[in-house]
């Protein structure tokens, strides 16, 4: 187990340490992220109550672009070079790869969420409301990052894998945001936490779903 | 562990046994029944046509993909892939230089020896870049090394860790001839520790003075053959 979380720990500070050198995970993901955000600014109603109505599902609408993005990068990091086939000859455990790469994902999304978030709040004059956005940003990004890995990992190996990974992640994530869209919107109405509770739940039970498929198949589908 | 920390009984014993390895892509039975055992010491040459499955053979050898059926398959007299141990004890060399190119070789270098928990890291990066003739480039991205460079460099991180199995695939491929000799002084070393070598070429006689036996592989299948002199030469 030591070994395990030595290997993890050892493969996350090598991903963010190319991305300290590189600036092409965050940096990218921001300036995209920005530029929607920009341009949403003149295609929405400028009135506020129909902008604070739009603003979860707008606010996810960045998230998941921006982010795929981040998975294209994150799995092209192994795949120059033939990394993962260095990954695959050590003695690391395909487990640790896998999580490695969702919590690399999951940082980039998470910090993204942290910025938009306040932006879109001050840009579009929509209040917060509440710290509970925090945690359906958390839920999302999470389960955002696993199936993303999971089907980026399916496809690095592929000629078409640009197009292929939208193509199979786009259709699965959907229960993902149309849960996260929901709870986001019921916090920025200012309604009770309680009231969220059926997307929320549908939020932990997508996350743990597809983190235990990706723990189980990753060996396989990288394998052969 | 080295062989110097083998015992008589391991030494006598074949270090990687295969016995009739299968393997297909689609439709196409690249490995039909592909048997091959090396022992500690021995340095094994092993030729094929382009697309005859030598590349397939050491990917399922390093454990990087799995065999469709394979009757016996032991490394260190284990199953194979049982434990980290015997991942720990697999150097490999591949066509492409399996570095991450953003970072420099000492950071990549740096990073397998956390992964492969090697003592004395920074010690050992240091003695087998001066080895390879690096030293002075070690703090620049890989992606601004010339081909040879970067093979150079590969050569390091397979070795880093000190392997008892060797598995180099095409390993001279694109190193100018000064690379190509310290690489040769590295495999010969490598056999005097008793570590157990696997080197696919396309040109056999160049490096015919390190080989030990000479296998080839033709329509899936290992027979032992020596190469004759009108094979082209790299």
């Amino acid at each position: 187990m030591k070994s395990f979380f030595h290997s993890l720990i050892t493969l996350i500070k090598k991903d963010l340490s190319i991305e300290r050198h590189t600036r092409e995970i965050f940096l990218v993901m921001l300036i995209f992220a920005l530029s929607i955000l920009f341009i949403l600014n003149f295609a929405l109603d400028t009135e506020v109550k129909a902008r604070s109505s739009g603003a979860a599902g707008l606010i996810w609408v960045i998230l998941v672009i921006s982010g795929q993005l981040s998975l294209n990068q994150i799995m092209n990091l192994e795949k120059q070079g033939n990394m993962l086939e260095a990954l695959l000859t050590a003695p690391v455990s395909r487990t640790a790869i896998y999580l490695s790469k969702v919590i690399t994902c999951f940082l980039a999304m998470i910090a993204m969420a942290l910025i938009i978030y306040p932006l879109y709040s001050i840009f579009y004059n929509t209040p917060l409301r509440s710290v509970h956005h925090l945690w359906v940003a958390l839920l999302g990004c999470w389960g955002y990052a696993s199936l993303g890995t999971l089907i980026s990992g399916m496809t690095i190996q592929t000629r078409m894998r640009d197009i292929l990974l939208p193509v199979l992640f786009f259709p699965v994530i959907i229960p993902l945001i149309v849960a996260a869209v929901n709870s986001s919107s019921v916090i920025f109405r200012g309604e009770p936490i309680g009231s969220a509770l059926p997307w929320i739940s549908q939020l932990i039970a997508f996350d743990v779903i597809f983190t235990a498929i990706g723990i189980i198949s990753f060996e396989y589908i990288v394998e052969d | 562990m080295t062989a110097g920390s083998a015992d008589a009984a391991e030494l006598a014993e074949p270090l990687i046994v295969a016995q009739n390895i299968q393997k297909r892509f689609g439709r196409r039975k690249v490995l039909k029944s592909a048997s091959l055992q090396i022992r500690r010491g021995e340095c094994v040459i092993l030729t094929g046509e382009n697309g005859a499955g030598k590349s397939t053979l050491i990917k399922v050898l390093a454990g990087i993909i799995k065999a469709e059926a394979v009757d016996r398959f032991t490394f260190r007299g284990k199953p194979f892939p049982e434990d980290d141990a015997q991942r720990r004890a697999i150097g490999l060399i591949s066509h492409q230089p399996m570095l991450y190119l953003d970072l420099s070789a000492a950071e990549n270098l740096r990073f397998f020896a956390e992964i492969y928990a090697v003592p004395n890291a920074e010690e050992r990066i240091n003695s087998l870049l001066q080895r390879i003739g690096m030293e002075s480039r070690k703090d620049d991205p890989i992606r601004t090394y010339s081909r040879g460079m970067q093979q150079r460099v590969s050569i390091c991180r397979a070795l880093l860790h000190d392997p008892d199995l060797l598995l180099l695939d095409e390993p001279f491929t694109g190193l100018d001839s000064k690379s190509a000799a310290i690489l040769e002084e590295l495999i010969l070393e490598a056999k005097e520790q008793q570590k157990a070598i696997l080197i696919t070429t396309h040109a056999p006689l160049v490096i015919r003075h390190l080989a030990t036996r000479f296998l080839n592989l033709e329509k899936g299948l290992l027979v032992d053959r020596e190469p004759v002199d009108r094979e082209p030469a790299q």
